[in-house]
């Protein structure tokens, strides 16, 4: 009598006992259909299934067809580990009586406070004929697949730079698969890179799709960078494999393959900025140096480093535009980029060498790049300062200062073309009108002959002029000497020596001055000699006519008298007289 | 219709705007009509630089060349003159010696010369007349005078080159070929042999004109009979 009262016990404590257990696990709630397409006569099966849980069940609504056999109930409970899990299923058979799509709706299961609700069903049900028949067990079968291939993209439409992912899953019923061949398109007009996935293997879960349960597998996952504006088609990737191969079976081959994308990919809008690079995404730069004050001809080392995701591996390097006076070396471009089912993402920096080769405050101008921002949709730039270098002399151990830049060109002529037209004033004359022959040039060239001319006859009436005055004094001067020599004659006679002096020497200057055409003032030696002129006899005369002069004012001032007065009357008469016989120029 | 001076200055000044922003028809039409009374290298100058511009190759050989012809200093229209032929179709290599231009033309033409003489006849007067003014010291005369005469030669000098320059400048023999494509033939008659073909832009010496053809001789030497018409005299 024991037995089943023990029994009832013993499994009423293992449930109480369990309930803790049965808590901790997932409670879930499933519908599944065996297929989700037969023909009118046919069946399927709809099962619900409650896993870890225990509640009321409400079947869901058909929404037309009609249940043949069921529910049919059963109730499962194991122990892995030590814990429980348990699961209630109830089945149904479903049949239609005419063709159409049915939609079977949710099944509500409550639990304690709590209800879960199936995804709704949708079945299509096609025409049962006999002819027909095929047609609908392929079409059944192509739709229900046990192995189909899907291809996601993380977008439908993307700008040129922009990245896309897109994914290749596998999904199979078959409890034992081998993949012989997965064979996935390169993209015409995209960059691609893929992500690293490691050794391709089953995901954990059951993807549950139109109430049908897959086992899945992630064939690839492909960073896709669009480089052309356009429709990019993207697939199909196709599998080959080989199922149901067991020790006894060779099993069958079988291909699936996915259907194709078409990404738009739009340009990228216009408006772009002159240092465009290219890039599209999300980007962040740093420039630095290692060195702000160095010597002539020592190295400085210049890091732009830049972060973002987005295609960083097509990042040129930019251009530095640097002073003449820096030598630049390539840069060494150093990646730290990530490519995830994220996206592409990380840094990439460039490195430069620079060496600055004379001393100078120098400016390394900013370093400017733009991208596209995809986020925003629009260009952004990004723009570092610029980076005050001092150089020092170089004390001249380093390398040794280059005399000439080792990359000196020669001046390089690009193109020629004409010289710009004159501007301004072009000088403009009337047609035929021409300076030369012109009644200015006439005038001009004859003007100064005229000129000439006059001057030439000015100049001979002031000569004959001047000649005519001067004759007329020399006569006049014979004839002044001649009166004050006849004073002189007198005063000698009557003994008046004071006046006899005077008078001889005022006849002797005043006839010099007249007779050579010169001031009184300026009878003297030298004068008197130059006006005599290259007459032979010129020096002895002047020689005569100074003794006497100088003979005279000796007297006149002084009481010497070295030669009788009568001589000197007389050397007087006789000068007169040779210089009158004498023409004077 | 009479344009004053001052007017087809500010013509000119409107086509250099025009010039200067691209306009090149609008500055080219400015150009011409203050050239139906007016001319002057400069102005020739830039109409050839217009014509440049607007493809018309044998007219910017041609105006350059009526510039050269009225100054022949003008660097900047001897430099254009040369780009352009290098674009012509036709390389024509000049003998030795046909070239015309000498140092004397690089030094002016002869308006040039015209005032150079001028200004030496002064100084030659000027000078003879300090020479000459009288009562000046011996050796004034003599030195003085010299000076006069080398301005005298200088004079002669002058009045020489501009005389050389005014038949150059009168001397309206050569002609630019205004036809894109001409057949030179040998004789002035229609059945003639075509001797060679020339492309437009190609400067020619009209030796002698008959009905209505001028027999030409290229820089090269060769002679050959052309419709008068196809010419435009330099």
């Amino acid at each position: 009598m024991r037995g089943p009262i023990f029994h009832l016990l013993w499994a009423m404590l293992l449930l109480i006992g369990g309930t803790s257990t049965v808590r901790a696990q997932e409670i879930s709630f499933q519908a599944s259909v065996d297929r989700n397409a037969f023909a009118v006569g046919g069946s399927i099966r709809l099962t619900l299934t409650l896993t870890n849980g225990r509640g009321s069940l409400t079947p869901p609504d058909l929404g037309g067809l009609v249940i043949v056999q069921g529910p049919f109930e059963s109730t499962n409970m194991q122990f892995v580990n030590g814990r429980m899990s348990s699961s209630m299923s109830r089945t149904y058979v479903l049949t239609a009586t005419r063709p159409g799509s049915y939609t079977i709706g949710s099944a509500v299961a409550r639990i304690g406070q709590g209800e879960i609700r199936t995804d709704p069903i949708t079945v299509e049900v096609v025409a049962g004929t006999s002819e027909s028949g095929d047609r609908a067990q392929q079409q059944a079968q192509q739709r229900n697949a046990d192995l189909f291939v899907t291809l996601d993209l993380s977008r439908r439409s993307a700008v040129v730079g922009q990245q896309v992912l897109a994914t290749y899953t596998l999904y199979s019923r078959y409890p034992n698969l081998e993949l012989s061949k997965v064979d996935i398109p390169a993209v015409a007009g995209a960059w691609t890179e893929n992500v690293d996935l490691g050794d391709m293997r089953w995901e954990d879960r059951l993807a549950t799709v139109n109430g049908l349960q897959y086992r899945v597998a992630i064939l690839r996952k492909q960073l896709l960078f669009p480089q052309k504006p356009g429709r990019l088609t993207i697939g199909p990737a196709t599998v080959e494999c080989l199922v149901n191969r067991t020790f006894f079976n060779r099993g069958s081959r079988l291909e699936a393959t996915s259907g194709t994308s078409v990404l738009d990919v739009a340009a990228l809008p216009s408006g772009a900025p002159a240092d465009q690079s290219g890039f599209a995404g999300r980007l962040e730069m740093d420039v630095s140096v290692d060195r702000t004050q160095v010597k002539a001809n020592e190295a400085i080392e210049l890091t732009i480093k830049f972060t973002g995701s987005g295609n960083l591996k097509l990042l040129d390097a930019p251009d530095l535009d640097l002073p003449q006076d820096f030598e630049v070396y390539d840069p060494e471009t150093t990646d730290r980029i990530t490519v995830n089912a994220a996206g592409m993402t990380g840094g990439r920096t460039f490195r430069y060498l620079i060496i600055p080769r004379h001393e100078g405050t120098y400016e390394l101008p900013a370093i400017e790049l733009s991208y596209f921002d995809v986020e925003k949709g629009a260009y952004r730039s990004l723009s570092a300062d610029p980076i005050t270098v001092e150089v020092a002399p170089g004390d001249g151990t380093s390398e040794g200062p280059s005399v000439r830049r080792p990359d000196q060109r020669r001046l390089e002529v690009l193109d020629s073309d004409i010289r710009y037209i004159r501007t301004g004033d072009l000088e403009l004359n009337p047609h035929g009108d021409r300076f030369l022959g012109s009644a200015a040039f006439w005038a001009g060239i004859g003007s100064p002959v005229l000129v000439l001319l006059a001057f030439l006859a000015w100049r001979r009436r002031h000569q004959r002029r001047s000649a005519d005055a001067s004759g007329m004094r020399r006569r006049k001067a014979e004839k002044v000497a001649r009166q004050r020599l006849k004073e002189a004659s007198g005063a000698l006679d009557r003994n008046d020596r004071s006046a006899f002096y005077e008078a001889l020497h005022r006849a002797m200057t005043t006839y010099l001055a007249g007779k050579l055409d010169i001031p009184e003032a300026r009878v003297e030696r030298a004068t008197v000699q130059e006006r005599l002129g290259d007459r032979p006899d010129a020096e002895a005369l002047t020689d005569r006519a100074m003794t006497l002069i100088e003979a005279c004012e000796l007297a006149r001032f002084a009481p010497v008298e070295d030669r009788p007065r009568k001589e000197l009357y007389e050397q007087a008469l006789h000068l007169v007289r040779d210089l009158e016989e004498t023409p004077l120029a | 219709m009479a344009l004053s001076p001052a007017e087809a200055d500010t013509l000119v000044q409107r086509a250099h705007r025009a010039f200067a922003i691209g306009d090149v028809p609008g500055a080219l039409a400015l150009y011409d009509s203050v050239a139906v009374q007016y001319t002057s290298a400069g102005l020739e100058y830039d109409r050839a630089n217009c014509h440049f511009h607007l493809g018309d190759l044998a007219k910017a050989v041609l105006h350059y060349e009526r510039a050269l012809r009225m100054d022949p200093t003008a660097e900047d229209a001897r430099s254009n003159l040369e780009l352009t032929r290098s674009q012509l179709v036709d390389r024509v290599e000049a003998l030795p010696g046909m070239d015309l231009t000498t140092i004397w033309d690089r030094m002016g033409g002869m308006d040039r010369w015209a005032r150079r003489a001028i200004l030496f006849t002064w100084a030659c007067v000027l000078l003879l007349i300090v020479a000459l003014v009288p009562g000046r010291p011996r050796g004034w005369e003599r030195s003085w005078g010299a000076a006069a005469g080398v301005a005298g030669m200088l004079a002669i000098i002058a009045i020489t080159l501009s005389a050389v320059q005014w038949r150059r400048y009168t001397d309206r023999s050569e002609a630019i070929l205004m036809e894109p494509r001409i057949q030179v033939k040998s004789a002035p008659t229609e059945q003639a042999k075509v001797l060679f073909v020339l492309h437009e832009g190609a400067k020619l010496k009209v030796l002698q004109v008959r009905n209505g053809s001028s027999e030409v001789e290229l820089p090269n030497g060769l002679v050959g009979w052309v419709p008068s018409g196809a010419l435009e005299r330099i």
